[in-house]
């Protein structure tokens, strides 16, 4: 039973944080001039948790998640979803290995999965206008959600860490 | 083979999850290919994600305008001697163009006098909160907080005050999405004054959008006023979308002249649908697709 309604606070924690990320994706309003990019958050939850709750974070939730993102940002709907399944696909085995590892690793391997969600976004909103879109925008867009990662990464791990006994220290 | 892999329990188990993997990617390319096409299925999951997104996106959002509006103001403070200097050399500036405003309103109203015509007007305007924008690099919209409950229809053009940002592309019951002239979907036909140069806006997801098929393209110069032209039919004519910018590797640029830096509120351009009359001036139309009246055919009564 306790179980059950554990793993069932760990979906509801990931789908409402995702979906908070997408939505102050969406509020970027104000801080800049409305054709500045700003940071995809919902990216960095998606990694986040496909490395440190891959059982939560299934194939089918990407789907949900991509498909939100798109239809909530306006872009094409399921240019973002196919970028983001793809590279989570890709990006898939080196995921265990990488969740052991400090920050710095984890966040150039976000580093990797970021560029590839992005290239392929661009690669498939080109396609569907039939013209090369502007690559420099992109540029700075995936730059701002690569330097987001480190705080995402610190700020979800420390809501994971809540109810955990903490570690005692034996040596004292 | 097969009893051997659904035998093993972890076999079983790799099968369905690279089966619920293959069906997840074919539902996304399916998903993509609908988008890219702007199929209609797509937009009943349009509207409901509007209508959800658009008020938790206001809410999330007030604290940022707050934060902007002080800064804002603090950066205004400082800069005040700058901005009176500038206003009082405007003041002068718009004193003379007063002047020409009310003789040309007078000779205007003679002249409609002389011809017995009294226009009236044909568009209602509404007001509406910016509550998101798209924030990326392959789209170029923001959401704002009036939707088919205001009277907002989809192609509602919508202006910044001085002039015009955009055209509504979704709708929701108190929300719309506006794509703003800058993005790749957007193609407007407009004509260049002076000069009457019919050309065609084009979106890329720049600051600047470019003026392709250019009736005239020999006559373009700087600082030309870009006006929309009604050819389509979704904008009024006349109204302002920027100046000609800059003539780069060929491409005529615009420089827009709504501040989208400053979108907070727009306006709205609700086209009124009272009446509508039929081009050949047979019928005369209500909105809910009715002949009011009737004209008699002039070849009956003059053959008679």
């Amino acid at each position: 039973m306790k179980a059950f309604w554990l793993s069932t606070l760990t979906f509801a924690l990931v789908l409402a944080s995702c979906f908070l990320a997408i939505l102050l994706s969406h509020v970027a309003l104000g801080v800049g001039p409305v054709s500045t990019p700003w940071p995809r958050l919902g990216i960095g939850l998606v990694f986040f948790w496909r490395l440190h709750r891959p059982g939560t974070m299934t194939m089918p939730l990407v789907l949900v998640m991509g498909l939100v993102q798109d239809l909530v940002l306006g872009s094409i709907p399921g240019a973002g979803t196919l970028a983001l399944l793809v590279s989570v696909l890709l990006l898939d085995r080196m995921m265990p290995s990488l969740r052991t590892m400090p920050l710095p690793w984890r966040w150039a391997g976000f580093g990797v999965f970021a560029v590839m969600t992005f290239a392929l976004e661009w690669v498939l909103t080109s396609i569907a206008y039939l013209s090369f879109q502007p690559f420099d925008l992109v540029l700075v867009q995936g730059a701002m959600t690569f330097l987001c990662y480190p705080p995402i990464s610190i700020s979800m791990r420390q809501v994971l860490r809540i109810g955990r006994t903490p570690r005692r220290n034996f040596q004292g | 083979m097969a009893y051997q892999i659904l035998g093993n329990r972890s076999g079983l188990r790799r099968l369905i999850v690279r089966g619920i993997g293959v069906g997840v990617l074919l539902a996304a390319v399916a998903i993509y290919i609908l988008g890219a096409t702007s199929d209609p299925r797509l937009q009943a999951l349009k509207e409901l994600t509007l209508d959800i997104a658009a008020p938790v996106t206001g809410v999330f959002g007030a604290p940022v305008r707050m934060v902007r509006r002080a800064t804002d103001d603090a950066g205004e403070f400082l800069d005040m001697a700058a901005y009176n200097r500038q206003l009082r050399e405007d003041i002068v500036g718009l004193s003379r163009w007063r002047e020409v405003a009310l003789r040309l309103e007078a000779e205007n109203a003679q002249l409609r006098a002389l011809n017995k015509v009294t226009l009236a007007p044909r568009f209602d305007y509404i007001t509406a909160q910016v509550v998101g924008n798209s924030g990326g690099a392959f789209t170029q919209s923001i959401t704002i907080n009036a939707g088919r409950a205001q009277g907002v229809r989809p192609g509602t053009v919508v202006m910044d005050g001085t002039a015009a940002i955009g055209r509504v592309v979704a709708l929701g019951a108190n929300a719309a999405r506006v794509v703003l002239v800058t993005d790749a979907s957007s193609r407007i036909p407009v004509v260049l004054t002076p000069g009457d140069i019919r050309a065609l806006l084009i979106g890329d997801n720049t600051a600047r959008p470019k003026l392709q098929f250019l009736s005239k393209p020999g006559r373009v110069s700087k600082g030309q006023r870009v006006l929309t032209s009604n050819h389509g039919g979704i904008f009024p004519k006349g109204l302002p979308l920027g100046t000609v910018d800059a003539l780069v590797d060929n491409v005529v640029r615009v420089a827009p002249s709504a501040d989208f830096g400053r979108l907070e509120f727009v306006r709205l351009v609700i086209e009124r649908v009272d009446l509508t009359i039929d081009p050949d001036a047979v019928l005369i139309v209500r909105p809910d697709g009715e002949v009011e009246q009737e004209i008699p055919d002039r070849d009956e009564g003059d053959g008679e």
